[in-house]
Order: C-alpha cells, then structure tokens, then sequence
C-alpha cells in the first residue's frame, strides 16, 4: 500500500477512534450527573437484597395488596374513576327536563371538535395516559347505550388536523399551551352534516373544551397585534367566535330538528359563563365534567342517561365574566422598574467562596414579582361579600349586580331530584364542637344523593379584621335516596374556624365579639341570602336576588373575655403559640419595601380598593435590600458541637420501625440517635444533593433506594417498571399496563365526597405498591385563584377548607398502603407564569387563611407525610429557604413529622436555589440534582466549620429515613435482610464502551507512529545507501 | 504584489480550509460568549461554559501562530484538537437546556442563539477535519 493511503488511513483511524472515544467520556460525564434518574427511569436497580442467614420466620409484607392480580387492580380502578366523575360532575341547567335522556330518546348528535378530542387531563408532570381511554363515542355508545350520529363524527375525525386545537409561541420564549383554540366553522359543519341531524336529533350534545397544564398558564389577553391567537380578544376562557357561531347555529335548529341543546364543559380552566343562560343560544342543560380522567366518560354516559343523578357541587365560583373577578388585576409577571443589574454589583460582597452571587437581572424571575393584592377575598369571598355589602347598603360597595358577575356560585349543583331541607338545628355538643343537623328529604321521583354544605358568617367590624360574608365549615354527602327517603344528617364544626387570622394588631387568631351566623344551603349563595333574610332583608329592596330562608340560620352571640378571645391562638396540632410568621412576604411590612406599598382590597371600601382593569396591578420598584436578601447564604463559623459520624452500632433501618413490643419507635427517641450516629457524612449528602423521584439507598444501615413518581391524577407508570413493585416481582402478565388516571382535583372535590376521595387515594396506593413506588408527587393544593392557572387541574378549589378536606382524606387513602405524599406546591405557587423565582407578596392574613391553611388542614387531619415547596419565592425568599414555612409553619404549628423536598431542581433553578439554604431552612432533598458549586461548599463544612449545618444535613437525612422506614419500601426488608449496591446494565454498557473505545484509540495512536518510525527509519537508511 | 503572489503560490487547498476552520472557530467564539455570555436566558439556565469558550480561543491563537510559522499539519491538529474538545465541553454546557426542551414542560423550541452556536460548531469541526487530510502544500510542476 502507498505511503501516502497508508497516512490517510491513520489519520482517520486515529481522529475516528479518538472522537468517538473523547464523545463517549463528555456522555459518560453527562450520564453519571445524572446516574440515579437515568436508573429509575431505564427501571435497572441499583441494588439488591439478600437474606443473611434464616429469615423464614420474618413476615415482612408490612403493607399488604388487597388484590391478587393487576388485572383486578385496574379492572377496580377503571371502576373507581368512572364513579368519581359521577359523583363530582356538576348540573349547571337543566330545563325543561331537559336530562336525563330516557330510552328511546337517545340518538343524539355531538358538536364541537373537543368531542372528538376531549381533555382527559392536562398536561406536564401530571398528565394521564389516554391510550385505553375510551373516545366520547365509545362511552356514549357503550353497552349501546346511546346511538351517535356517525356522519357527523366522521366529519370531526376526518376532518382532525384541520379543526383540533393546536398550540402556539408566546413572546416571552415559554410555549403556551393555550394557542389556537381551532375548530370547526359552523357553515362547514352544517354544510358536510345536516342531512343526518333529523334521525339524530334527541340531541345536540356540544362539547366545549380548554386544556391547562404545567409551565404555562392560560392566556387572558393577546400578547401584542401579531399574536395568532383565534380566541375573543385573545382571552382562552371566553367562546370564540367559532363556538359561538356554533351555538347560534344550533339554536336555530332547535325544536325543529334538535329537541334538547346541551352543553358538556369538559375542562379544569372555568371558562366565562354567561353564555349558559344567554337565552339566544337556547341551551336546555349543562354538566361541567372537569377533566374526567381515564375512563370518566363513561360516568358522563351513565349522567347523560340517568343511571346516576348529578350530585356534585362547584369547587369554584363559575363568573359570567372572569375579568369580573379583581384577582385578574394581578396575574401574570410584573417586572421590578429602576435598576436591578447595577444594585446587584454595587452590593456583590467580595467574600464569596463561589463565583458571583445571585444572577437576577431582567433575564431571570428573580426581577419579577406577583401582589395578591385581593387579599382574602377569592372567588367566592369577594362575589359573596360585595353582594351583600350591597344588598346591606354599606357605604363604598357601589352597585354589585350578582348574577351580572357570578353565572354559578360556589357549591352550586342541580340534579335530576330535589331534595328539601327540614328540621334544622344547632347544637354546641362539646367546648368546640357545634353539631349542625337537618333532615333531607328526596321529594323529587328520580334516586340521588345529597350534599349538605354548612357556612358560617362570622362578624365584621368596619376598618377591622377583614371577613367574608360566609365560610365554608363543614359538609357531609348523602347515601343514594330513593324517591320519598328522609335522612338525618349531621355535619360537626369545629369552633376554631369561627376564629379570624388578625395580622395587624394581636398577631394571632381571635374571636371577636359579635353574632356569628351558621347556614346550610345549595352553595355559598343560597347561604348568604338565608343570613340576610335571618338579618330581615328580602327581594323587595330590589337588590336582593332571591328569598332566603331564615329558618336554616342559627345565630350565636359571643361576648368573650379578651382571654377566650385568642383561646384559638394555639396550635391544635402541636400547641404551639401561633404569632405573625410572613411579615416579611407582605410587601407593607417588608423592612427592604423602600417606598413600595400595597392597598389591599377591603370589604370597607369596595369601590375604592376593587381594581377591575388590567392595567391597575401594583407597581413595585426594585430596592437595593431586595438583592441582599436573595443572596445565598454562606455557611458561618460557629461553636457548635458536630454530630458524631460513623459510630457503628450495628442497627438497620429495619430495626427502626418497631420495639420489640411492637410500637412505632418515636422520632425523637435516643435510639434514632444512636442510628443516626452511625452515618456517614457523605451517607447523608448523598441522600439530601439528589432525590430526583427517588431517596438514595445508604447500603451500611440496609436502606434501599426507594422511587417516587408524579402526580395529583394517580401514578399513571406501567406497573411493571420497578423490580420493588408486586408486578414485578410475580412476573404479572399485565405488568406493561399503566396504573389509573383520575379526574382532575376539582372533580374529585366537587364530590363533596370524604369516603369517595379516601377510596381514590386507597387505589393509588394500592398502584404504589404493584408499581414499586413508595412516594408520590402529589396530591396539588395550591389554591384556584385564577380559572388561567395552567394546572389547575392538578389542584382542588378556590376555598382552602374544601380543599384540605378532600386532601386529607385522599391523603389518608394513599398513606393507608405505606405511600408517602408530598403535596405540592407549598405555597402561593397558584400560577405557572415565572413560577421558578416570581416574587409573591401576600398579607399574612390572606397567607393563613387561604394559602397556607390549604396545606396544612392535610398534615393536621390526614397525617400528609412530606411537602413538595414551590419554585416561587415568599417576598423575596424562595419557598425552598424559608424556614418560617418549612419549620415554623408545617413542623412547628401543623406537626408535619415528614420530610419536604424541592421543586424539580435542574439547570434553570441553579441560579437561585441553594442547598446551603435549603438545609438551614429544613427543607431536607433536593429534586434533581443540586449544583455542584453550593455542594461543595456543603460539603466544606464536613468536618469542620458550620455544626449548625452540620446539624441541618443530619436532621434532614433522619427525617428521611423515619419516613422511608414506616413506608411500603421496608415491604420485604426483614432483621435479616441486607442490601448489596449493583452497577446497572446501562452503566456497565458505559464502562464497556470507553474502554473498547479506548483500546481502539490506543491502537490507532500506536500503528500510526510504529509506522511513522518504520517510514523514518527506511528512510534513514535508503539515503545511508 | 509579487509577494503578495508568491504568498499564495505554494499553498494547497488544505491550508485555505484550515484558515475557514480557523475562522469558523472565531465566529463561534464570538456568537458564544455574545449569546450565553451575560448569564442565564432561556428558562434562567446558564449555557456559558467558560472551559470550552477558553479552549477554542486557545486553538483560535496557536492555530494562527503554527500557520504563521509553516507549521501547517500541526496546525491542522491543533485546529481539529482545541475545537473538538471546546465542542465537548459546550455539550455538557448546554445539554440541561436541550433537555429541558425535550421534556417540552417549561421550553418547546430550541432558540436561534443556540441554533446559531450549534451550528457554527458543527461547521468548525467539519472543515478543520477536512483539512487534516487535504494537501497543504500545492504541488509545484
């Protein structure tokens, strides 16, 4: 071969072989940052398990399945679903009988593209898997059911690409999942269809739809004039025009081809509702049907055809115009005005052991910022305060039209039957506890439940604490009852909620003197009206809407002494004294305000305080104090005594959960402490620096690694994924299926059903243990502050107590079967816009009222394990820091005895979440991987310098493994049981790649300059010659 | 001009996509530290890596010095070598943020600075490569 292929051929050999090997080490470089997801998500274990000795005798199936197979889980689950979205879809209108559709009238016809494409559930981490989801056809039409007018749905289907909704760019760079809401024209409907409507004219079911979703929330207005956006003036909850042409074609068409117009509002995202009673579109009914999941259509069948009656209830006021609603003058992102950059480098210290501080700059949302300006009066807190302000004619209410601004209020839900309240009564049946009874007859002729829904009207004083006109405080949900059945049903409240958050002067809850008023009715609407009949008004002033009952109205005087006043000031969790904890999250009494201040919208000046318009947000100008307190913190030199490390004692994890008369070993008894000694400290940041879905296993003690997995709807993995789980370990044949996705939060709570949401948190439990999971990202329990929320569909409801009392008891499902919750995302993280950083101001009354007390009434009455903070920050400190949420809040006033975790932590976080932080704060793992620059500097302090963090890293690590240690992951550990780390297939692959490239690169290098030397040496030697 | 001539008279085509190479490597150098530069932009994620900025201004500077002393293979290696390794060092910059554009929650599109990045990369690459096996010296009949 000539000299000169000869080169060329080295040379490629040589570069190929080198390239090749220099791009396996940068990928092996990538894949070993994040070995730990990589493994969890490929399903290769890490470790194993091994019996030393006889461990026959152990029974270590400490959470048992009650099921046998996966077949019957899911067979349960699909089951579980559909019933679900029976109970909690909610009767908007039904006239003139509109539903049920009765045999023999059930050829009906389905409009609206979203019929052919429903929204199942949102999207992001919490969406469901849809592939054995049955299409709206295929529930209606189930077990023949009802007959669908199949030309016009092969019209939709065919005609998909052309009409389904579509997505598009917004300017800020973050996709909105909102974009073009499409669909089909009506001339092009009616045109290609109207031949078939007359053999399906029972009915014209129109279906309308919008879908949320994580990261982005739903569009209010139009970015600019080349925004693409098909809506009405780019607001995604409005009809557009389409839809509209939609519905007037229809009602045209009505009683000469169509009987009956009803409309299925098939989304989590309310959208505005006047059109529902609009008299020109001639709609007969409407069933908002959330998100229903998997298999919830075939519920929205079984509604349809009155096999079940409605009997769900409105988590969230439905407004006849959602910019009605003032919290719309703040949502969104609002960047700081003056000069962000240049305070950050006049004020950058010089000190820092890492480099530069904190970015913030208008390029990242540390320069942005949110004021709940509203204050506590959300959703229905401000619809039914201002109405009866004005109904009571306080001054600077201005004219509040009710049903000009609320289409349906919150608890409103209609049914097939009736139901008449009788006998109703109060009783203080203990020193807190008032006992609410009412008996509930179904006088209608069609079988339903019932949902007796108590409010409370506490006092209020003008320029005082400031009050809703009603509260929700207790509910309790009927048996099915048949035509004529009377039940007695009693709804317990508790006194504390009687209690009001007061901020400015004693700093704690108080009951304040004054009447307070206890109502049952269908919502709080029908609430109000029966305290304002109690009160003496009626429609005759002409500004009340509708006749109350005063019958259903129990009042209570109280004339307290300034003692019993703040009897409510403790904790009833763990008795802690409760004062002002988030002065520094309300921008008024931030000590870095600067100038800014805030008006908070007050029940004494409606007219003054309500802003209605986009453009009146509040307007906050960055200060230079704002910078300082983002910086993160550096770990200090202290005189605190480290823990000790390493001391082996010999105890496993498993030896952690009982004594030997069988009780739980407490969390802060000595032994954990002798365990604890035991650990490493790189044992400890090994578990806390990385957590993404799954705690780290910590072999020495016989900790495995334990998974965890999204979200609020239910595990929704294929059971088969984790060698933990029962699928996989029995080899079961349906091991590939997926676990179930439940409707969306607010269905399961418009259940208004306790027992029903226990059985939904008891399945997903039972998933967490075929599936091989002991954690889940979820419930959601952030608030419905804004229908334009992206995941709302994740969350509950507009009003807290609902919300954690559903919580709770899906909490308690969950956790009955080892799972541990983190309910997510703790707190005020209500929006998706800039959530990783935003600035959210809030008083502290809004804070305790609203936000907080959603998260905490799940830890207090359900035991919620763990919380997942949110991205946003608390004023100025992010969630992940604030140890005011984390360990005064959660663990000081609720008793939270769990762990909390981050937000998913990954490269667009590194700019403002520390670990440093983190850890001094309580908040104990970090999801995903935290950056290798404040690692380091945690890991400064392993042996000397901070015993505070020291102490910080070892109280996270054991709140970790208490809870790991009382979770289905000890399911199969027993005293004899030790877990052996294994390296997985795919790294093994890696392994093997790098050395042969390696060895291939080597050769290369050598042939190339063994010849080069033989070329020298020939050459020498022909010119000796 | 007859210098100017003469300049020209032995150099192949390699030495010419060298010099591309070359300056390829400066315009990726400059797009670089221009786009990611300044700190976090999409979805506040940091994509400077200031190694592979520094390696390429490395193989940008001995580059030039090899060529001016007629040390062109070497120069050719030395283009191919620094680029190359920059290039994997911008990989592990960036890959966080084609990861967060793959799971498609908070990002959809990848933007046209790291598009533009990217590419001029890639291009650097591909002409320094091709200059190791093209001739650098033109053959004088």
């Amino acid at each position: 071969m000539k000299r000169s292929t000869t080169v060329k051929l080295q040379k490629a050999a040589v570069m190929t072989s080198a390239s090749l090997l220099g791009i396996m080490l940068a990928a092996s470089a990538i894949l070993m940052d994040n070995a730990a997801v990589i493994s969890s998500t490929l399903g290769q274990p890490t470790f194993r398990t091994e019996v030393v000795g006889d461990g026959s005798n152990e029974n270590t199936d400490y959470y048992p399945s009650s099921y046998k197979n996966v077949k019957s889980l899911i067979q349960a689950g699909r089951e579980m679903c559909e019933e679900t979205l029976e109970e909690g879809a909610v009767l908007l209108k039904n006239e003139n009988n509109a539903l049920p559709l009765k045999e023999g009238n059930r050829k009906i016809s389905l409009f609206g593209v979203t019929s052919i494409d429903p929204v199942y559930g949102g999207t992001g981490s919490g969406q469901v898997d849809v592939s054995t989801a049955p299409t709206l056809k295929e529930a209606l039409e189930r077990d023949n059911l009802f007959s669908v007018n199949p030309e016009l749905w092969n019209f939709y289907t065919e005609n998909a690409a052309l009409y389904k909704r579509g997505t598009k760019r917004s300017p800020t760079g973050f996709d909105t999942i909102a974009g073009t809401l499409n669909g089909a024209p009506w001339e092009d409907v009616y045109s290609a269809t109207n031949g078939s409507y007359a053999t399906y004219g029972d009915a014209a079911i129109v279906v309308l739809g919008r879908i949320g979703g994580e990261g982005s929330d739903l569009d209010i207005e139009k970015f600019n004039e080349s925004d693409p956006s098909d809506s009405t003036n780019g607001d995604f909850l409005r009809l557009t025009p389409k839809e509209k042409g939609l519905l007037e074609g229809l009602a045209k068409l009505k009683g000469k081809t169509f009987e009956k117009i009803i409309v299925l509002v098939n989304t989590a995202n309310m959208i505005s509702s006047d059109f529902i009673k609009d008299p020109a579109y001639k709609i007969d009914a409407a069933l908002w049907i959330g998100t229903p999941g998997q298999t919830g259509l075939y519920g929205v069948a079984d509604l349809l055809a009155g096999k079940t009656t409605p009997s769900g209830h409105l988590t969230d006021t439905i407004w006849a115009d959602n910019l009605q609603n003032p919290v719309h003058s703040n949502l969104g992102y609002y960047a700081y005005s003056g000069n962000i950059d240049s305070s950050i480098a006049s004020t950058a210290p010089s000190d820092k052991p890492y480099s530069g501080p904190v970015i913030i700059g208008n390029t990242t949302n540390s320069g942005k910022y949110l004021v709940y300006q509203e204050g506590i009066y959300v959703g229905y807190r401000y619809a039914e305060t201002r109405y009866e302000d004005y109904v009571t004619g306080r001054a600077n209410t201005g004219e509040f039209i009710y049903n000009d601004v609320v289409a349906y209020p919150f608890g409103y839900g209609a049914s097939y039957t009736q139901f008449e309240y009788s006998n109703y009564t109060v009783d203080k049946t203990s020193d807190h506890i008032y006992t609410v009874t009412v008996d509930v007859e179904n006088i209608g002729t069609e079988k339903g439940k019932e949902v007796v829904q108590v409010y409370l009207q506490k006092p209020y004083t003008p320029g005082g604490i400031e009050k809703a006109a009603v509260e929700l405080v207790g509910f309790e949900k009927t048996k099915i009852l048949d035509p004529g059945e009377k039940v007695k049903v009693s709804v317990e409240v508790d006194e504390r909620d009687f209690a009001s958050y007061d901020a400015e002067n004693k700093k704690t809850y108080v009951l304040e003197n004054g009447t307070y008023y206890l109502t049952v009715g269908n919502g709080a609407h029908e609430a109000v009206n029966n305290v304002l009949a109690a009160k003496g008004h009626s429609p005759s002033s002409g500004k009340m809407d509708a006749d109350g009952n005063k019958d259903f109205v129990k009042a209570y005087n109280f004339n307290l002494s300034s003692e019993d006043a703040l009897k409510y000031s403790w904790s009833e969790a763990t008795g802690k004294k409760i004062e002002n904890l988030f002065d520094f999250a309300d921008i008024n009494k931030y000590a870095g305000r600067g100038n800014n201040s805030v008006v908070y919208v007050s029940r004494n000046n409606w007219e003054g305080t309500v802003k209605l318009d986009r453009d009146d947000y509040v307007k906050l100008e960055w200060t230079t104090q704002m910078g300082k307190d983002m910086e993160m913190k550096t770990p200090k030199s202290d005189n605190v005594e480290y823990p000790k490390f390493g001391q082996n004692s010999g105890l496993q994890l498993i030896d952690m959960r009982q004594d030997e008369n069988g009780d739980e070993i407490p969390f802060n008894d000595p032994l954990w402490d002798t365990f604890m000694d035991q650990l490493l400290w790189d044992d400890m940041v090994t578990l806390l620096k990385a957590g993404a879905r799954y705690t780290a296993a910590i072999e020495s003690v016989g900790k495995i690694k334990t998974l965890d997995h999204n979200g609020p709807m239910g595990l929704t993995e294929k059971y088969g994924n984790c060698v933990n789980g029962l699928a996989a370990k029995t080899d079961d044949p349906d091991k590939n299926s997926r676990a179930m996705g439940y409707p969306a939060g607010g269905i399961r709570a418009s259940s208004f059903n306790k027992e029903l949401v226990y059985n939904v948190g008891n399945m997903i439990g039972e998933d967490a243990l075929w599936a091989g999971y002991s954690g889940l990202y979820g419930p959601g329990s952030n608030i419905h502050r804004s229908p334009y929320s992206g995941r709302n569909y994740e969350y509950y409801s507009e009003d807290p107590f609902l919300s954690g009392m559903i919580c709770a008891e899906e909490v308690k499902g969950m956790q009955s079967h080892g799972m541990y919750v983190y309910n997510k995302h703790c707190f005020m993280n209500d929006q998706e816009t800039a959530r990783m950083g935003v600035c959210t101001w809030a008083n502290e009354q809004a804070i305790r009222e609203i936000y907080a007390k959603a998260f905490a009434i799940p830890v207090v009455k359900g035991d919620a394990k763990n919380v997942m903070v949110g991205y946003n920050r608390l004023g100025v400190v992010w969630n992940g820091a604030c140890k005011e949420m984390i360990t005064d809040f959660l663990r000081g006033e609720c008793g939270m005895t769990g762990f909390a975790i981050t937000d998913m932590w990954y490269f667009q976080t590194d700019y403002y979440m520390s670990i440093i932080d983190m850890m001094l704060a309580g908040c104990d793992m970090v999801d995903g991987s935290a950056s290798a620059s404040t690692v380091a500097l945690l890991n400064e302090c392993k042996t000397s310098g901070s015993g505070e963090l020291a102490w910080a890293v070892r109280n996270s690590a054991k709140r970790i493994l208490y809870t790991v240690a009382h979770s289905n992951a000890m399911n199969g550990i027993g005293k004899n049981t030790r877990i052996i780390r294994i390296m997985p297939l795919w790294q093994k692959l890696v392994v093997v790649a790098n050395v042969v490239l390696g060895v291939l690169t080597l050769a290369s290098v050598s042939w190339t300059m063994i010849s080069y030397l033989r070329y020298k040496k020939n050459e020498e030697q022909d010119r000796q010659i | 001009m007859e210098g100017f001539k003469n300049f020209f008279k032995d150099k192949g085509v390699g030495y010419y996509v060298t010099v591309l190479a070359t300056v390829l490597a400066l315009a990726t150098m400059i797009v670089y530290v221009s786009y990611y530069g300044h700190g976090p932009r999409e979805a506040n994620i940091d994509c400077m890596n200031w190694v592979a900025f520094y390696l390429i201004l490395a193989g940008i500077v001995l580059t030039v010095a090899l060529l001016i002393f007629n040390q062109r293979f070497w120069a050719t290696v030395s283009i191919s070598l620094f680029s190359f390794v920059s290039l994997l060092f911008y990989i592990y910059g960036v890959y966080g943020y084609v990861s967060v554009v793959a799971v498609g929650i908070d990002l959809k599109t990848l933007s046209p600075g790291f598009l533009a990045c990217t590419i001029l990369y890639v291009l650097t690459i591909v002409f320094a490569y091709a200059s190791v096996f093209l001739k650098q010296k033109k053959e004088i009949k």
